[in-house]
């Protein structure tokens, strides 16, 4: 493992992404938030390019105290789906919004000054 | 391009490249060495409804077709073929429904759809397709028998003499009938049925009443089974009919439709005797997953013990008879692994399963989930991907090192 | 029915090694629990390819995605001279001419700018109605809310059981 340099922080708007190949790794790096998430780019159902669709808001079920619905609606919370069938990953863990334990590798990124590295 | 993300957002990507889109297929195939095997695909899709300005002129009956083109003229007055409700792009989340007008195909090559069609075989590691249309599955909620025929018999023309005349051998396919008209599906299997590329019939089971037993049919049959053709029915799922208006998401209808109408025709099939009448036919039930054909299996077995009366023709029970026919593996459901494994075993996947990838459609198959299986003999993976279909359809290994893989796994048949 | 020739692409590099027990057959009477493990194992991760043997790896960029954006509209000629409008209408009210416009263009007008936000926000596109929190008084949007309900004939309570239930 070693620190692989991707970019400049500057050029990374929020909402932006990369897709990079590091060795055999390929790996998607989004900035969502003021933060940098980093995350293989093999979805873990057939191995489709996990980090390269849309990123969407979580959708969730509004319930009323008497239990009932009150319909779809967006969440704040955002997630990238992979564009082979849908599964759709939670940004901030990787994980699947209904499975958690099906969870995308993890890469770790630093940045230092301007410069942001990837843990790969 | 833009996809329309939530609240309005715009998320800009590039165009639709089915060959990049599929990079991680093509690694899979280079990985796995798909290269060696045989591997043919028993249903793949193209979308038809962009080619109507070639196939509509092939409709016979002027009025038709005047009212066919004209729906079509710019201004859209009307509507050819019956549309359903549904949202298989999810929202654009499977993003090569809404990019999929800005993949460019060479304008001097073969048609669109075969050269978008190659780039998906190349990189599955899939050596030939069978092409199926995509709105014209729906074909059966036509009101109008005689458009239902008209349109069936333009698309079997242009799809054997223009699409798949241009497709190197590669794609091939099972037409669809007019089953609204016996008598027309007769005139198409003795019309079309020694076309090249024409491996047998496809019967829609989206039809809101349709009996696959019934006389009128007979001949048919007939006409297949002494081709040595196949016969094969594929499901599709149907929100606007009574039984799934009550759902409210599209998930419960497609997920409950797909098998629904192949569990409801199959089981007519069987009961009925149709196996002992057509032995020789092979029968493909295509686009249901598996999941529902333990169920069938050990429902009508029971029943069939408790009412033989009513099954007269049957020598063994029903369940055997669904081992006598075939059955596409996609979607296969790989959730509760023994639970697919003991599927395997009681429809002798090893035999009747035929791999299927559904491409470019949302729920699309890779080999690789049936090469992955942890369950299957070397044998059952081969015959599985390819070494079955083979049989059925005589096509040829497209290398030594597949042909040796046939012979090995006493699948081979010179064409 | 078929050609011969074989077009698929060779291995370009020596296979990666897949986790998994692909390739790797179980025996005719089932799978071994070392094998099934591996495949849960496979299924959980995925495919992921062996390291690389060399610390020295490079970096290749294969595809910069930019962040959505919020649908940007640009300036049109007809918000061009929806501004003016309201520019001369504010300023016409500024020196206290309340009668610029008769009944009917204000209906017309009205009508036009409920139908066009009501579709916007529809579509998911949400933004606020008046640009801040001081561009009309709390007086003014009650006596519109209350006008545009009665003119539809609604009452409140059927507003607050629309958005209630609505979830708007
Ligand atoms: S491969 Fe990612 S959803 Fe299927």
């Amino acid at each position: 493992m070693a620190e692989q340099f991707i970019g400049k922080a500057s050029e990374f708007k929020d909402g932006d992404r990369q897709i990079v190949r590091i060795g055999e790794d390929e790996i998607g790096i989004f900035r969502h938030e003021g933060e940098f998430y980093a995350y293989s780019n093999f979805c873990l159902h057939q191995g489709g390019p996990a980090c390269e669709g849309l990123t969407i808001a979580n959708v969730e079920e509004r319930l009323r105290p008497d239990k009932t619905s009150m319909g779809l609606h967006f969440t704040n919370d955002m997630n990238f789906v992979c564009p082979w069938h849908g599964y759709e990953y939670d940004m901030k863990t990787g994980c699947h919004v209904k499975d958690k334990s099906v969870r995308l590798r993890k890469y770790d990124v630093v940045t230092k000054g301007n410069d942001v590295y990837v843990v790969a | 391009m833009d996809l329309i993300a939530d609240r309005g957002r715009r998320v800009q990507v590039e165009e639709l490249n089915t060959t990049k889109l599929l990079a991680h297929a093509a690694k899979q195939t280079r990985d796995k060495k798909f290269d060696d095997v045989l591997v043919v695909d028993v249903d793949a899709h193209h979308y038809e409804n962009e080619s109507f300005g070639e196939i509509l002129p092939y409709m016979e009956n002027d009025v038709l077709k005047q009212l066919a083109l004209a729906s079509r003229a710019k201004g859209g007055r009307g509507n050819v073929a019956p549309s359903g409700f549904g949202y298989q792009d999810m929202g654009g989340r499977v993003t090569r429904y809404p990019l999929r007008s800005s993949e460019k195909t060479d304008e001097k090559g073969p048609h669109r759809d075969i050269q978008l069609g190659n780039r998906w075989m190349d990189a599955m590691g899939v050596d030939y397709s069978c092409l199926f249309p995509t709105g014209m599955l729906s074909i059966g909620l036509h009101p109008q028998k005689e458009m239902e025929v008209e349109l069936c018999w333009a698309y079997n023309r242009w799809v054997t003499e223009k699409a798949l005349p241009e497709s190197g051998g590669r794609l091939f396919t099972m037409l669809s009938l007019p089953f609204s008209d016996p008598d027309a599906c007769l005139r198409h299997v003795e019309t079309f049925g020694d076309r090249k590329g024409v491996g047998g019939f496809m019967v829609t089971t989206v039809r809101p009443k349709m009996g696959v037993y019934d006389n009128a049919y007979m001949k048919v049959y007939r006409a297949i089974e002494e081709r040595g053709l196949v016969l094969s029915f594929h499901s599709g799922p149907s929100w606007g009919d009574h039984t799934f208006q009550s759902c409210n998401r599209f998930l419960s209808a497609h997920a409950l439709g797909f098998s629904w109408y192949n569990i409801l025709h199959c089981t007519n099939w069987v009961v009925n005797g149709m196996g002992e009448r057509f032995p020789k036919m092979p029968v493909i039930w295509i686009e249901s997953g598996l999941s529902w054909i333990p169920f069938v299996m050990q429902r009508i077995d029971h029943e069939y013990m408790l009412r033989p009366s009513e099954c007269p023709l049957l020598k063994k029970k029903p369940s055997d008879y669904m081992r006598d026919m075939y059955y596409s593996v996609q979607p296969m459901e790989i959730q509760d692994m023994g639970a697919l494994e003991t599927t395997f075993r009681m429809m002798d996947a090893e035999n009747s399963l035929l791999y299927a990838s559904d491409y470019p459609h949302w729920d699309f198959d890779l080999p690789s989930t049936i090469w992955d299986l942890p369950f299957l003999t070397d044998k059952a993976r081969h015959n599985i991907l390819g070494g079955t279909a083979h049989k059925l359809f005589k096509l040829p290994p497209r290398n030594e090192a597949q042909k040796a893989n046939l012979i090995k796994y006493g699948n081979y048949t010179a064409a | 029915m078929s050609s011969p020739k074989t077009t698929k692409a060779k291995a370009a590099k020596p296979a990666a090694k897949l986790v998994g027990a692909a390739g790797k057959p179980a025996s005719d009477e089932g799978m071994s629990a070392k094998d099934k493990a591996n495949f849960i194992k496979a299924m959980m991760e995925g495919l992921k390819p062996a390291a690389a043997a060399e610390p020295a790896k490079k970096v290749e960029i294969l595809r910069k995605i930019s962040a959505p954006v919020p649908v940007a509209r640009k300036s049109n000629p007809t918000s061009d001279d929806a501004l003016k409008l309201a520019a001369a209408l504010d300023a016409k009210f500024a020196g206290g001419d309340f009668e610029a416009l008769t009944p009917e263009a204000t209906q017309a007008l009205m009508a036009a700018l409920c139908k066009l936000y009501a579709a916007n926000m529809e579509a998911g596109d949400k933004f606020p109605v008046v640009k801040d929190r001081f561009a009309v008084t709390g007086t003014d949007a009650m006596i519109l809310c209350g006008a545009l309900l009665k003119a539809v004939d609604l009452q409140v309570f059927e507003l607050g059981m629309w958005q209630s239930w609505s979830g708007v």
